[in-house]
């Protein structure tokens, strides 16, 4: 089978050079070369919204699904993603995303089959900072600055400090710091390389908030996956967990280096004070409610919303656990996520 | 034939008032934007949003048939350049039939998305909350109906040259009021 | 038929049907339609035009396109253009083939304010080509000079060619702009060094005028466009002095003009409404084309032909060079028939991941990509700057005269590409120094 799989993302971003590039390579040799993937990435087959139906109508075979971009497709795996600031670490958040998506909520799953979409593996992006043009003293100085954010978790937290919020498109990033039209943008590390935004930086807040789980890595076309052999679906779930690890270790990478090159250039990582700590850990509860008001609002989570998000938080202390006991070990985590999610399904 | 023409005409005329609006709110929300953000600290929520799902929607697709009705599509003229008007009539026939059936897929695929996005009330998450997105969905099968109107109206009329070697309308610019200039391409 | 078959069947229907005269933008579409169709079944290729038109067109960044449209429109419509040719007549009249002089300089002025080289060549051209036949200029010399002054339009910021490849490149669409300002202004030094030596060595082509014009009268022209520098200042400098974006810039940018325009009395209604259904008209049919590249983009794509082109590129040790010489080549001979969004946003998907694999710098190659397309605007058979020009004279001049007008223009910019692709830093050493 040869399988076509469409990405929004550009060629160097993470999912697709350390995650589905590298996978589609294990799995054409797992297969000795009778499933094949072609990978179009920068949106060529399809701008990130429009991925999910372009899957669901055959146009490609598999992609790279966003739900915060189709809230109205599958509301419920978007209710769920929105408690993103709950988690901060991209391997417990890949983790738990894979486990309660794939095995513990039939209602998510559902929402994708029902537009012919079947989520293969789950991931977690690298968490979020404050990374400012100027030597802030704290958080606290965030009050009246301009801030770049996206995305409703991340922007509700930037207004707890009394910011205003801009609007930026990524590529435009490194100018709105560099000429002020923004004091501070809300993203991950590797911000400092790919954007070199370490050349316009001067502070940035170590203390991470929010891993986006809510994205599939690799979604397929019900109908095209229905008419795989059982070999052919073997072989690509057997990657799996490895694609998953992959993803993950790429971003922490990514960071790592990243923070290197920022520290060489002399950014400033500054330590969150405990008051900032504190603050983020009661911001966190508060966005259980405000979250579980959207889950009502949206008719998601069956008669007991509150137990739908309970069970996603439920997950992701199970992994922390898991995660800390590995310490660092990627080889251990990737036999894990085998062990507790991808043989069970 | 000529009823039919004057009748699109209307309808182009409001399409492209509509458009102009948009274009005109853009620049002004926009600019005023810019300077609230640059004076003041306290940009427009939600600009970056309505420019993108509106305005933009609206300036590119309601003009549809004002571009249609000017004939003013691009075409490649280098080597049809020395037939006779019945000849390129029949060639424009062919063109105006193809762009028949392009347009006439573009409006029913745009008007089932826009069907299915009305249903489900589609909404997209901003950075300020969330903003209804569905109705600008329509404008898409709304701005390539009038297109393929015109269409049809222009293919008749070079069947009718191309047979009886006399048009049916008269190549008027009913713009001349309000575009005195040759078109900029 | 092997997918790769299909996607060549592709491309030669669409040739056929545009050299039938169907619209380039319904070419495109219904051969990308029919394509996918042949290669994945009815069912996905109807698909695709379910959301991709209106997510194409429901772009942020690419709002900088109308706007900056709209910013050239009322500049021309309320007479800046005419002040602008004025002054750059009254003060090259001395010199061998000043009017063409004046041309070149007041299209490199003009390009300032407006976004796109079609837009420049069409407003310059009714002021300029009556003007310098009326003088007895060489009618090759006068449309040819037009037409390719034209071309700054899209090389000296603000430039929709500019924003369209950094949208779809993820580069900085300020750091193009910049970039684009020396390579602009060296194309006009060039041309205008072309005009004068040949002017000079052979008066017929351009009959020496004998009219007396004061100081006085100089300066006042001089003073009469004081609006352009500041609409330059406003542009740019909003976008360099942090206070916008390069998409808010264009808003920024038609305001300023439509302001200015109205306090200097010089745009009454009709001139105000042409302003907006010129802009209008433009934009839908730029983004109408576009809708058909992007799909022929797909089918491409789908077919295989993209992604063939790359692995013989990587298969064959590719050098920096021989990467430049293929883009050359690609876009000199796509740059003949298409039309000059089609050919970059046909190129790109394929270009790109060979650029990346050879580390080169995204802005120098931008610039040599609109270097390339305007180059395309000018060459036969489909040379749409030529089409304007056309559009403009008339039964005047052969179509044959423009382009044999236009052949020491593009020796110009035969030496121009040679320049920028040996020495980046033409490109580069102003984004550099900003930053
Ligand atoms: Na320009
Ligand atoms: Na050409």
């Amino acid at each position: 089978a040869n399988l076509s799989y469409s990405s929004p993302f550009p060629s160097n971003h993470t999912t697709v050079a350390k995650g589905i590039e590298p996978f589609a390579k294990a799995v054409e040799e797992a297969s000795g070369g009778e499933v094949k993937l072609t990978v179009y990435s920068g949106g060529v087959m399809a701008k990130g919204p429009a991925t999910l139906s372009t899957i669901q109508r055959g146009i490609v075979d598999s992609g790279l699904v966003v739900p915060a971009w189709v809230t109205s497709q599958i509301p419920a795996t978007d209710t769920i993603a929105s408690l993103m600031l709950a988690v901060s670490d991209a391997r417990v958040a890949a983790a738990a995303a894979n486990e309660y998506y794939l095995l513990k909520c039939p209602e998510c799953m559902d929402e994708h089959l029902k537009h012919n979409a079947r989520p293969l593996a789950y991931y977690g992006s690298a968490p979020y900072h404050f990374e400012c043009r100027q030597q802030l003293d704290g958080l606290e100085d965030l009050a009246g600055k301009r801030v770049r954010a996206t995305s409703t978790p991340l922007v509700n937290w930037v207004e707890q400090f009394g910011a205003t919020i801009v609007a930026v498109p990524t590529e435009d990033i490194y100018q709105a710091l560099q000429r002020g039209q923004a004091d501070c943008n809300v993203g991950p590390l590797a911000y400092m390389h790919t954007l070199n935004l370490k050349e316009v930086v001067k502070w940035v807040s170590d203390m991470p908030f929010g891993s986006y789980y809510g994205a599939t890595v690799l979604e397929v076309n019900d109908k095209t996956w229905k008419k795989l052999s059982d070999d052919e679906r073997a072989v690509i779930s057997s990657q799996l967990a490895k694609l998953v690890r992959d993803v993950t270790e790429g971003y922490e990478d990514d960071s790592a280096k990243a923070r290197s090159e920022g520290e060489a250039a002399g950014v400033v990582f500054a330590k969150p004070s405990e008051t900032e700590s504190k603050k983020l850990a009661d911001h966190v509860d508060s966005e259980f409610r405000r979250v579980l008001a959207l889950a009502k609002e949206r008719g998601v989570g069956g008669d007991d919303p509150a137990a739908f998000l309970q069970g996603f938080l439920d997950t992701l202390s199970k992994w922390e656990k898991l995660v800390a006991d590995l310490d660092g070990d990627y080889d251990a985590y990737q036999q894990a996520l085998q062990d507790e999610i991808f043989s069970k399904l | 034939m000529k009823a039919l023409d004057r009748l699109l005409m209307r309808l182009v005329q409001g399409f492209a008032l509509i458009a102009a609006c948009a274009m005109l709110v853009m620049m002004g929300q926009v600019t005023l934007d810019v300077l609230l953000r640059w004076l003041a600290n306290h940009p427009i929520d939600g600009t970056l949003e309505l420019v993108a799902n509106y305005y933009m929607v609206a300036l590119i697709f309601l003009p549809l048939g004002l571009l249609t009705y000017t004939r003013d599509h691009i075409t490649v003229e280098l080597f049809t350049r020395h037939m006779g008007e019945r000849p390129l009539a029949g060639l424009d026939l062919l063109g105006n039939v193809v762009a028949l059936v392009y347009v006439g897929v573009l409006i029913w695929m745009g008007a089932l998305e826009a069907w299915d996005m009305t249903l489900i009330g589609e909404t997209w998450t901003a950075g300020v909350g969330e903003i209804v997105v569905w109705p600008a969905r329509w404008l898409v099968p709304a701005g390539g109906l009038l297109m393929a109107a015109l269409f049809l109206l222009h293919a008749v009329d070079d069947l009718i040259m191309l047979v009886a070697g006399q048009r049916s309308l008269e190549p008027i610019n009913p713009f001349s009021a309000w575009d005195q200039d040759d078109t900029v391409a | 038929m092997t997918d790769m078959m299909i996607g060549l069947s592709g491309v030669g229907i669409l040739l056929l049907l545009m050299a039938l005269r169907v619209p380039i933008a319904v070419s495109l579409g219904v051969v990308s339609l029919g394509g996918i169709v042949a290669l994945r079944g009815v069912d996905p290729a109807l698909g695709m035009l379910r959301a991709m038109p209106y997510e194409f067109g429901a772009s942020w960044t690419l709002s900088a396109v109308p706007m900056f449209l709209l910013m050239g429109a009322f500049a021309y419509h309320s007479g800046l253009t005419r002040l602008l040719y004025d002054a750059a007549r009254l003060w090259l009249m001395r010199v061998p083939g000043g009017l063409a002089l004046a041309t070149n300089f007041g299209s490199a002025g003009f390009a300032a304010v407006s976004g796109s080289s079609m837009a420049t060549t069409a407003s310059m051209g009714r002021l300029a080509i009556p003007e310098m036949l009326r003088y007895g200029y060489d009618r090759g010399l006068a449309t040819g000079t037009v037409a390719a002054s034209g071309t700054l339009g899209a090389l000296i910021p603000p430039s929709i060619l500019f924003i369209i490849y950094g949208w779809y490149t993820e580069q900085s669409i300020s750091k193009l702009f910049l970039a684009g300002v020396i390579p602009g202004l060296l194309t006009a030094v060039f041309f205008a060094s072309m005009i004068v030596i040949r002017c000079w060595l052979n008066p017929k082509l351009a009959p020496q005028r004998h009219e007396q014009v004061s100081w006085a009268e100089r300066m006042a022209s001089l003073r009469a466009v004081w609006p352009l520098p500041l609409l330059v200042l406003g542009v740019l400098g909003s976008i360099y002095g942090g206070v916008a974006s390069p998409t808010e810039a264009g808003a920024l940018g038609a305001a300023m003009t439509l302001a200015i325009a109205l306090l200097q009395r010089r745009l009454p209604w009709r001139a105000f409404c042409a302003s907006l259904a010129e802009a209008l008209r433009t934009t839908a049919s730029i983004f109408f084309i576009a809708i058909g590249a992007v799909m022929l983009t797909r089918f491409l794509a789908m077919a295989g032909l993209s992604t063939g082109l790359v692995e013989l590129v990587t298969s064959m040790d590719m050098t920096v060079a021989w990467a430049l010489l293929a883009l050359v080549l690609v876009y000199l001979v796509l740059g003949m028939f298409l039309d000059p969004l089609g050919v970059m946003l046909l190129t790109l998907p394929v270009f790109l991941p060979v650029f990346h694999a050879l580390n080169m710098d995204l802005i120098w190659i931008g610039v040599l990509v609109v270097k390339l397309i305007e180059v395309g605007l000018l060459t036969p058979p489909v040379g749409m700057n030529v089409y304007v020009v056309k559009s403009v004279v008339g039964d005047q001049v052969a179509l044959g005269t423009v382009f044999k007008g236009l052949l020491w223009f593009l020796l110009c910019e035969a030496l121009l590409l040679l320049l920028l692709g040996s020495f980046p830093q033409l490109a580069l050493w102003l984004p550099n120094l900003v930053g």
